[in-house]
């Protein structure tokens, strides 16, 4: 009779000192998920004593919760299923997954906030005969990520006040109404009235990296025809791709029906579609072209932004999403830019429920897209509304 | 001549507004927070208003609240010049009413005095 795969029969025996030794939180279960082995610091955490644990579902313990406390999906349950899934799929080794802050109700404590890694253990042919999940608070760095962006938000607000009185100031003077001034002084004004508008974006976009940041963007999906928003931005974006002599096509791919909508939040899509298309005309030389196209492959909808412009070379491709980064050729031709663009439109795109990608050739062009799943983008209305800042020139 | 009430209570912000609506012919009284707001607005008998929202001692949301028990003023038209955007911020306002509500940031002070010609124009339609 062929041996029953994953049962308790293979479980693997950790040795309780090797375990014992690791600083975090451990557990060992089988591969049913029942609790074989528990160290010291899990005992203690879990205010449980280890000889109730072991041999119960190991979710008996562990109550999963949201950061406010309340019951919500747990996360590492449903990881260590996608775990078993691949592993029984592909009978090779699976790599460990370490989970985003998962919020754990722990008796007498409260509910904390634990980063949890979480590992297979297999044999060599890949038969699952346990996991291992290891968790450790990280409370004090959640508080300190959270002060980090409160400070930020907060001096964001501050800093608004005064660089509106230097703008409207500024504006005042330009427009003669203090009295006439002289050419060569309104070079500078012009000069310091752009530098006062760079700042007021960059302290926007800190403010809304900060709300990205913490996950307190709101959400509020809406019916959005993908291909009207698209059209609505080519025309935000006229003056700049006039003076930089490109030309801006919308195309809705036959798998999109004409005004076929779908629910995100109509402003963020509009951010990401916007920054993506804003990027294309900027790099694009001049005689160039800018395409966005809606399309659908059934299961997503797909917003891709072609380009024929300057690309970005192999070695900076990895980087290109991460914070305050910009490409060389990039920075070379606008070193103005934050570097704050895309990192925020990730985000974005992470808090509509839609995922971000690009395919570049330096020299030949990017594409940079985002899908969105037909189902549309999940809720969140207790979060703040990403400001859009838009200052007239 | 049109006579406006300015409730601010960052001095940089009123000379602004000081300066642009003095220039454009305007009766100008001012106030650095609610409570200064409410006595002020007595004598001035505003054609409208510009307000800030936070400020000490009485905010805006306060000063608008107790302005509109007054039946004198309970229609002058208020604009709100804030950097609060969220939009709670805005409904509360709105529901207390007011005319209009802008982000300072977001403006130029050619759009706040083009915003308010407008709303005394409406007013008097």
């Amino acid at each position: 009779m062929a041996q029953k795969r994953n049962t308790v029969q293979n479980a693997v025996v950790l040795p309780p000192e090797l375990i014992a030794s690791i600083g975090d939180g451990v557990i060992v279960v089988d591969p049913s998920l029942k609790v074989t082995e528990a160290n010291a610091q899990a005992v203690e955490m879990l205010h449980k004593r280890k000889s109730t644990m072991v041999g119960h579902p190991v979710w008996r313990f562990l109550d999963i919760r949201d950061a406010k406390g309340k019951k919500t999906h747990n996360t590492v349950r449903i990881t260590i299923g996608k775990l078993l899934h691949k592993a029984r799929a592909n009978k090779r080794k699976v790599p460990p997954v370490t989970l985003p802050p998962v919020y754990v109700k722990f008796p007498g404590l409260g509910v904390l906030p634990y980063a949890f890694t979480l590992s297979l253990i297999q044999n060599q042919y890949g038969t699952v005969q346990g996991a291992v999940l290891s968790f450790r608070d990280i409370s004090t760095d959640v508080e300190v990520g959270n002060m980090k962006s409160e400070f930020v938000s907060l001096a964001a607000h501050q800093l608004r006040a005064p660089l509106t009185s230097i703008r409207w100031n500024i504006e005042m003077l330009l427009r003669g109404e203090i009295g006439p001034v002289p050419e060569t002084q309104q070079e500078l004004l012009h000069d310091i009235y752009a530098s006062n508008g760079r700042m007021l974006t960059l302290v926007n976009d800190l403010l809304n990296v900060s709300r990205l940041e913490s996950g307190r963007i709101r959400v509020d999906p809406t019916p959005v025809d993908l291909v009207a928003t698209a059209q609505d931005i080519k025309k935000e974006l006229e003056g700049e791709a006039r003076v930089g002599h490109v030309s801006v096509v919308v195309e809705r791919d036959v798998s999109v029906k004409e005004g076929e909508k779908v629910p995100v939040d109509p402003g963020l899509m509009h951010e990401v579609i916007k920054n993506f298309t804003a990027n294309a005309i900027k790099y694009t030389p001049e005689g160039g072209k800018v395409t966005v196209r809606v399309s659908s492959d059934g299961k997503r909808y797909r917003v891709g932004v072609a380009d024929t412009g300057m690309g970005i070379s192999k070695k900076e491709q990895t980087k290109i999403f991460t914070k305050f980064f910009r490409a060389a050729n990039a920075a070379d031709k606008d070193p103005l830019g934050s570097g704050l663009g895309l990192y925020m439109v990730k985000m974005l795109a992470g808090a509509l429920g839609s995922k971000v990608g690009f395919r570049s050739k330096e020299g030949e062009g990017s594409e940079f897209f985002v899908t969105i799943p037909r189902k549309g983008s999940p809720k969140n209305l207790h979060g703040k509304p990403y400001s859009s800042l838009s200052l007239k020139a | 001549m049109s006579r406006i009430l300015i409730v601010e209570d960052d001095p940089y912000i009123m000379r602004v507004y000081e300066r642009k609506f003095q220039a454009e012919g305007f009766t100008i009284a001012t106030a650095k927070n609610g409570e200064e707001g409410l006595e002020k607005v007595k004598e001035a008998k505003p054609d409208i208003i510009l307000l800030d929202l936070v400020m000490p001692k009485k905010d805006g949301f306060e000063f608008v609240r107790e302005l509109r028990k007054d039946d004198t003023y309970a229609k002058t038209p208020i604009i709100v010049l804030t950097n609060l955007g969220q939009e709670h911020d805005i409904e509360r306002a709105q529901k207390l009413g007011i005319s209009a509500y802008l982000l300072k940031s977001n403006q130029s002070i050619q759009d706040v005095f083009e915003m308010v010609q407008k709303t005394l124009a409406n007013a008097k339609s």
